[in-house]
């Protein structure tokens, strides 16, 4: 059943479709150019099954792309306990657009309705991407945040641990300076995670590319810290072993 | 000629003897004792430490994994698609 796909069956289910619509591109392209060459009745006919065939495919690929991202966010929301649901309501309703679409492209009966359907499936290809690049940020954030959170356990138990030993070696000390130190690093994470939360918002008024490229360099830059911070954790676990 | 028929059969039988003393393997005795196995040749697993920084540390494991599965997503690049036909009458 299509419903039990993973996101990872749905992108392999895209790749193969995009393929398919790759290899009918040349033989519309060659097809266009005898019509317009020749105008004639058959070339029209011809012109038309072809595009037709084109359309079918395109519609065949954006609609397994379009699932690969609401699986993807479905997963994600199941793991990361993400609580809003507008996206994916929002792409359910692409999936029925792209579904009356496909309907639409198997009774095309002229090539004007197959210049409308191509221009109305732009629009719609452009919100999907949209929210796509929204996905992928959404994502990328919480998953930065439960490390963040997860990390920060971590921290407790070792101020626990060091708040419950009695002795106050050298070594002790030098592990609660250093756990203090590391919270310079934890303030500038926070930072970058707001940040990039606050990032997150201009989603819909502006590109998805440019406000997911920025995301994306701010959970780089929270995790290069994350790591600077665990390894600091480390370290002080190692000495006191 | 029954005597000469008799000596035959007696050679024959002294030459069997012979060859039966030659084909027994002797038997050496083992410079040392085989002992029966009684568990695998293995070494018994290290015994996992446990206590608080034992499990931060397996906590920290796990985080650093959770970092390093965090790389770009590539499969989210929306795919170009012609949507231009030029099909205008």
């Amino acid at each position: 059943m299509a419903a039990d796909k993973t996101s990872q069956q749905y992108y392999e289910d895209f790749l193969k479709s995009f393929r398919q619509y790759q290899s009918l591109v040349e033989p519309f392209k060659t097809k266009k150019s005898q019509h317009q060459a020749f105008q004639s009745v058959t070339t029209q006919a011809e012109l038309l099954g072809v595009s037709q065939e084109l359309l079918k495919a395109e519609i065949k690929a954006i609609s397994d792309y379009t699932h690969f991202v609401k699986t993807y966010l479905a997963e994600a929301t199941q793991i990361l306990n993400y609580q809003e649901n507008y996206l994916y309501v929002k792409l359910d309703d692409e999936v029925t657009f792209l579904k009356l679409s496909e309907q639409k492209a198997s009774s095309l009966s002229s090539l004007a309705e197959a210049n409308s359907l191509a221009k109305d499936l732009e629009t719609h290809y452009q919100r999907i991407t949209q929210m796509a690049y929204q996905t992928k940020s959404i994502v990328e954030i919480a998953s930065a945040q439960k490390i963040f959170t997860n990390l920060g356990v971590e921290r407790e138990k070792l101020e626990k641990y060091l708040s419950e030993q009695d002795q106050q070696g050298s070594q002790f000390l030098a592990a609660k300076e250093k756990l203090s130190a590391l919270e310079t690093e934890t303030k500038e994470i926070k930072e970058n995670l707001s940040q990039a939360e606050s990032l997150k918002r201009g989603f819909g008024s502006s590109g998805g590319k440019n406000l997911a490229e920025k995301i994306r360099t701010e959970i780089d830059e929270a995790l290069s810290k994350i790591k600077q911070v665990l390894t600091g954790y480390q370290n002080i676990v190692f000495s006191l072993k | 000629m029954a005597l000469l028929a008799l000596s035959f059969v007696f050679a024959l039988v002294l030459l069997f003897l012979y060859f039966q003393s030659k084909s027994e393997v002797p038997t050496v005795s083992l410079p040392f004792v085989e002992e029966k196995l009684t568990a695998t040749p293995f070494p018994s697993p290290t015994t996992i430490p446990s206590g608080p920084l034992y499990e931060i540390e397996a906590d920290l494991k796990m985080i650093e994994k959770d970092i390093d599965k965090m790389k770009e997503d590539t499969r989210f690049t929306p795919p170009e698609f012609l949507f231009d036909l030029g099909l205008e009458p």
